[in-house]
């Protein structure tokens, strides 16, 4: 095993939602070039010393599909491989003796649980559900979008444009008429707004995106906002 | 196995044995309670005016509006930047085509209209543009710091695995390319509108080609000047990319692309056209 390595982890440990977290490192000996971050932190936990708790991360399929895990790799959502969800990243780029930094996905919108753990859900959920019944999730898949929320938490301004955008970009043609396409998409983008920050371009999100969602997804915000107000002017 | 524990803000190092040197330990004692005093009222400013901040962007239009405020005063700028230019380049037609046209620009609209009257209706237009840029883009500051939020004394983290181009870091500059240009702007109207000291060199009204010079004459304005049109390409970049993302025109790739294309274009073109002025002025070639 003469590929094996130890990584120095520093891992954010927070026992609930309502404490302070701080970084503490461990050593985790045994990892590979073929260790993705998730069994990284597997490792961590056998190896962890008698009494503590194992390090919680939330975890899913590990096959990059279904958009449950993620945690900040040094800074970057999910990992430094781009449009990789977590439990898809390799190792391999970290050195034997390296420091590796884990954090939970930041943002406002999603409040931290316990240790690596987050609460994603409920904000991703309030904007699709803005969108009413099922249309959303189906918006969401036709995307492409797995929810995993990695854009809102690698962008710096806290947007959550790329997954919103991609909402309103496959949303329309799943509306019945007009009306329902306004009422619908004002509601998306007034709840976005209460959620998330404002978007300012930079494509952090699109560099994270396990499903590659494009720049241009960013935009429908702005199409629809302007759309439904030119209806409003008619109105009156 | 645990190395080390390292809480989320750097421990203070202690008082009395490093930062300080020896020191009495009653004066080492009162030094240390000045610091935690100065640390809780630091904390409750900070926190105090965050909140402050946060009611009063919270009163303010949605995003997607600020947004397209800041587009269209952004834009107006954008156009007014190369307008300028153009008028700037006369200096090499020489002293009296440049005076003429700073002439030509006073009076435009008379004798139908009184002198100037263009011209204040212009720099009011500016103003209005002006004041709206800045406080949209206070207010989405705000709000973009709010929703990025993290625990107290964690810094992001530079990302692992990302090399930013020149293009890339003008994309994160906004705040800062902004602020640069707006000093500037305020230095470069009290300099040659006003001609205001110690900002303008010896100044004459009316003779804008000899201020012209005077000016640029002085190597830390030539300096600042190119700094400033380093900022404009920046900022006139990235900002025309956002104006077709803030319009909803970018849903198209090929016009994203292409508005892309046209900022980097249009910001690099004019900084390097103006910033050949203080250049050739510098070199004696403008006179």
């Amino acid at each position: 095993m003469h590929n094996t390595r130890t990584l120095t982890v520093e891992v954010w440990r927070q026992s609930s939602a309502e404490d302070d977290g701080r970084f503490v490192a461990y050593d985790v000996t045994g990892v590979t070039p073929a260790t993705t971050v998730l069994e990284l932190l597997d490792l961590l936990n056998e190896q962890l010393p008698d009494g503590e708790q194992p390090v919680k991360f939330d975890d899913g399929c590990r096959e990059g599909s279904c958009g449950k895990c993620g945690v900040m790799v040094d800074g970057v959502a999910h990992g430094p491989e781009f449009n990789t969800t977590t439990c898809q990243q390799h190792v391999r780029a970290f050195r034997n003796g390296q420091r590796v930094r884990l954090e939970p996905l930041r943002a406002e919108a999603f409040p931290v649980l316990q240790d690596l753990a987050v609460d994603k859900k409920k904000s991703l959920r309030t904007v699709v559900k803005a969108a009413r019944g099922p249309a959303g999730m189906k918006a969401l898949t036709n995307a492409g979008c797995i929810s995993c929320g990695a854009c809102v938490a690698v962008c710096p301004n806290g947007s959550g444009q790329l997954f919103v955008g991609s909402l309103l970009t496959e949303l329309p043609p799943l509306m019945k008429d007009d009306d329902e396409r306004r009422e619908r998409t004002e509601k998306v983008i007034e709840t976005a707004g209460e959620t998330f920050g404002p978007c300012s371009t930079l494509g952090d999100c699109t560099e994270v995106c396990p499903a590659g969602l494009p720049l241009e997804n960013l935009s429908a915000v702005a199409r629809e906002y302007l759309r439904n107000q030119n209806k409003t002017r008619h109105q009156h | 196995m645990t190395i080390s524990d390292s809480p989320g803000a750097p421990a203070r190092p202690d008082s009395s044995t490093t930062s300080r040197g020896t020191v009495p330990a009653t004066l080492d004692s009162a030094l240390r309670a000045a610091d935690r005093l100065r640390a809780r009222a630091w904390e409750t400013v900070a926190s105090t005016s965050v909140d402050a901040m946060v009611k009063a962007t919270e009163k303010m239009p949605p995003t997607p509006q600020l947004k397209l405020a800041m587009a269209a005063s952004g834009t107006l700028f954008s156009g007014f930047t190369v307008v300028h230019m153009l008028g700037n380049l006369q200096v090499y037609q020489g002293r009296e085509a440049f005076d003429g046209y700073a002439r030509f620009l006073r009076t435009v609209g008379s004798p139908v209209l009184p002198e100037k009257t263009l011209l204040w209706a212009f720099r009011v237009t500016m103003l209005a543009a002006t004041a709206t840029h800045v406080t949209c883009a206070a207010a989405l500051t705000v709000r973009a710091q709010q929703a990025a939020s993290r625990p107290r004394g964690q810094k992001r983290l530079r990302p692992r695995g990302r090399r930013r181009r020149p293009w890339d870091v003008a994309k994160r500059s906004m705040r800062s390319t902004g602020v640069v240009l707006g000093l500037f702007t305020a230095h470069h109207i009290a300099d040659l509108t006003v001609g205001a000291r110690p900002a303008a060199a010896e100044h004459v009204q009316g003779a804008a080609y000899d201020n012209l010079v005077r000016s640029l004459r002085r190597p830390a304005v030539a300096a600042l000047y190119l700094a400033a049109m380093t900022a404009l390409a920046a900022h006139t970049a990235q900002g025309l990319t956002q104006v077709g993302n803030d319009t909803g025109l970018s849903t198209d790739r090929a016009v994203r692309e292409k508005l892309e294309l046209a900022g980097r274009l249009a910001g690099t073109g004019v900084a390097l056209a103006n910033a050949s002025i203080p250049l050739a002025v510098q070199l004696r070639i403008v006179r």
